[in-house]
């Protein structure tokens, strides 16, 4: 018994030197900066001033009374609402449709998927250019059936829904390609089961699939929450936080307030109110899973 | 063996994370060398390293410029292109970081941030009292902003008003007398050009009469409607930058002409329009006098001059001018060199021979051959005079404004009239009400 453990210690031991480059690598790359971040949210250091001084909570009690910060939280949180339940209802919409071979099935999975490998750059550029009042391609055809189209990213009521329908579309293939890969490893014989009590596809998909898909659609949801929180390259290519401030998200403020006006200071103490936002949200999701999760193993 | 395998190979990986991880010199070593290089520095070129903004053609030209200056100086230069968009925030990146380049190119701005943050070189010592650069032929107040006192912390080498391009095809095949006509008649004002505009507009076939702005991205409207604004008899700002003035019956008036062009009249260009005046469907473009280079290489099939900026009900107003500088990283390791390279690239021969790219605020180089006799002869010389010099001798120039958060300031207002143009803040009294308390709010900090 005692040799067991001598061996469990040596091989254990043997593991945590195999895994120590990576957890260096991740204390030095991950680890330290979002300390750093803390401690940097505390001074009210500039990028072009080297002089430093510490103000404690001083930039977190000035987010308070940021009118800007709250319609920035409210924005990203409006992002968020409007991105999850599409995202799933339209993804798991597509998966069922494409999970079954037939013929062409191959061109329509890789037509969606093809945005995901596009960079997001790119495909807010390409998207303004659509969306561009006077001369853009949805305006355009409106035009052709004489309906003048609105300034689609120059009203504030349309800037985040277009945005939200870009991230979308972007971000439908690799969600798709998750749940496909789920529903083929639902057993068979659980719908031949419901076929013989006459079950609908409906009610097979309400009933069968999508508590068997659950641990996916769990991940797709948390990978999808994090991420509207924490997107930017679409707002700055598409709105530019615009009009006015009305498309104004967490990461937009910050890489204003860090990168163009440098306060690092109240940049940081930002970034770490996000990092609590979306740790508090992951946790709560975390642990509402037991209620909606049936089939994990 | 497994063990001797299994620690050989922790220890690469170690050891490579080590060697990731060390800094690429400690002070000593950097220090040593820096001797070392002192040493050795008749066999070994220096390597400069210079941050531009435009494209891969202007940087292949610089390369080509610098050719001369790397044999006369036994050094070698590196011309990195930076994007204009991310160009302050790489900069301020790379300066908190120490690894900026030797020698900088700044404008709309940056240079006052830079200054107050000790960032720039003192060149005075090597340009002001060397006879052969000619510091005095350089004006006076285009050293206003780039200067504190006797130190001088870069060289202006691009100045001057915005023009108006005209296509003078579409006004010919409209049947409409052109901009260059009125001023010919003495009739080049606001509401001729808005007019015109309107004319020139038919929307059904894409067609649109003025572009004031680069309207495909968000832009600075402090400078983009400054020119009008002064026109009007209005101002942005006060003398010393401390308060917003723009809320008065002048100014109220130039922004609603700005709004009436886009939304009531439709002969503006739409913000989020990316139509380029190159398309051949824009009447009249505002621009800098450089955008003429751009047009002459665009190999365009319709016939175009450019006129002057038009007057307003302040017809004494001077327009505004921002300026582009070079200047020297103050912790840069070769500084002298830095400071002899912005003296080759800014003194009168190089800046008349770089004419036809960027007109210099020096008298030699306004006087030229070389820039008022361009090459094909296009712009032609009595449209250089009466667009550009003209209007600095008769109207004068007005330095772009400076403050410690003017950056803010840009931003304030620029989303203030976005705000408006997206119909949340409903009138023009709205606006700049809006604007005196948010941008007081900052010029008071």
């Amino acid at each position: 018994m005692k040799r067991k453990d001598n061996s469990l210690n040596k091989d254990s031991k043997w593991g945590y030197y195999f895994i120590s480059p990576m957890f260096i690598g991740f204390i030095i790359i991950s680890l330290l900066p979002v300390l750093a971040t803390f401690v940097i949210g505390m001074t009210d250091w500039s990028l072009l001033n080297s002089d430093i001084n510490f103000l404690g909570f001083g930039n977190f009690t000035k987010l308070f009374t940021d009118k800007l910060f709250y319609q920035v939280a409210r924005n990203s949180l409006y992002f968020t609402v409007l991105l999850i339940p599409s995202n799933l209802v339209i993804c798991l919409a597509l998966a069922a449709l494409l999970k079954n071979n037939f013929k062409g099935v191959g061109f329509f999975r890789t037509a969606i998927f093809t945005p995901v490998v596009t960079t997001v750059v790119v495909w807010g550029i390409l998207w303004k250019y659509i969306f561009q009042t006077d001369n853009g391609l949805i305006n355009t055809i409106l035009g052709m059936i004489n309906i003048a189209g609105p300034q689609w990213l120059y009203n504030a009521k349309l800037a985040i829904p277009v945005a939200v329908f870009v991230t979308l579309i972007k971000g439908l293939g690799l969600n798709m390609v998750l749940f496909i890969s789920a529903m083929k490893d639902v057993p068979e014989v659980y719908y031949e089961a419901a076929r013989i009590d006459g079950a609908s596809k409906l009610r097979q998909f309400f009933s069968i699939t999508l508590p068997c898909i659950a641990p996916s659609v769990f991940l797709v949801t948390i990978i999808t929450v994090i991420g509207s929180l924490k997107v930017f390259a679409q707002i700055d290519t598409l709105t530019a936080g615009g009009p006015g401030t009305s498309s104004f998200v967490f990461v937009y403020y910050i890489y204003q307030q860090a990168f163009k006006y440098y306060k690092f200071g109240y940049a940081s103490a930002i970034s770490v109110v996000l990092f609590i936002i979306i740790v508090i949200l992951t946790l709560v999701q975390w642990k509402m899973r037991k209620r909606w999760v049936y089939h994990e193993n | 063996m497994k063990k001797l395998v299994s620690l050989l190979v922790i220890s690469l990986l170690l050891f490579s994370l080590c060697v990731a991880c060390t800094p690429a010199e400690a002070p000593e070593a950097k220090e040593e060398a820096t001797k070392e290089s002192a040493e050795s520095k008749s066999a070994e070129p220096v390597e400069l390293t210079i941050a531009i903004w435009g494209n891969e053609d202007r940087q292949a030209t610089f390369e080509e410029l610098f050719t001369a200056f790397e044999e006369q100086n036994n050094c070698s230069v590196t011309v990195n292109l930076v994007a204009y968009a991310d160009y302050a925030t790489k900069l301020a990146t790379q300066l908190a970081a120490g690894n900026a380049p030797d020698v900088v190119w700044l404008a709309d701005g940056m240079e006052a941030q830079f200054m107050q943050s000790g960032n720039l070189l003192d060149i005075a010592s090597y340009v002001v009292d060397d006879a052969d650069y000619a510091f005095e032929d350089l004006y006076p107040s285009a050293m206003a902003a780039i200067s504190d006192g006797d130190a001088v912390y870069g060289i202006p080498f691009s100045f001057g008003p915005r023009v108006i391009y005209c296509n003078n095809t579409l006004f010919k095949e409209a049947g409409v007398k052109t901009p260059a006509e009125y001023v010919a008649e003495g009739n080049w004002t606001y509401e001729t050009m808005y007019d015109l505009a309107s004319q020139m507009t038919d929307l059904d076939n894409g067609k649109y009469g003025l572009k004031l702005w680069d309207t495909s991205s968000v832009s600075n409207y402090v400078y983009a409607f400054y020119d009008l604004i002064l026109a009007y008899g209005a101002d942005y700002f006060n003398t010393d930058t401390s308060k917003f003035t723009l809320n008065t019956p002048e100014g109220i008036a130039a922004i609603q002409a700005i709004h009436d062009l886009i939304y009531k009249d439709e002969s503006h260009l739409k913000p989020g329009d990316a139509t380029e005046f190159t398309a051949g469907t824009i009447a009249m473009a505002r621009s800098t006098f450089s955008y003429a280079k751009t047009i002459k290489g665009a190999d365009l099939d319709f016939e175009w001059e450019m006129v002057s900026e038009p007057k307003g009900p302040d017809a004494d107003a001077s327009v505004i001018t921002g300026f582009a500088y070079y200047s020297a990283n103050a912790d840069s390791d070769n500084p002298e060199l830095a400071a002899e390279m912005i003296k080759f690239m800014t003194n009168a021969e190089m800046m008349t021979s770089v004419v036809g790219t960027f007109v210099a605020p020096r008298g030699s180089v306004l006087n030229s051959t070389e820039f008022l006799q361009q090459a094909d002869g296009i712009p032609t010389e009595e449209n250089i005079l009466e667009a550009f010099v003209g209007v600095i001798e008769e109207r004068g120039l007005r330095s772009y404004p400076a403050h410690k958060n003017f950056s803010l300031v840009q931003d304030q207002v620029t989303m203030d009239f976005d705000n408006w143009f997206a119909g949340i803040y409903k009138s023009a009294e709205e606006t700049v009400a809006a604007m005196e308390t948010n941008v007081n709010a900052l010029l008071a900090e």
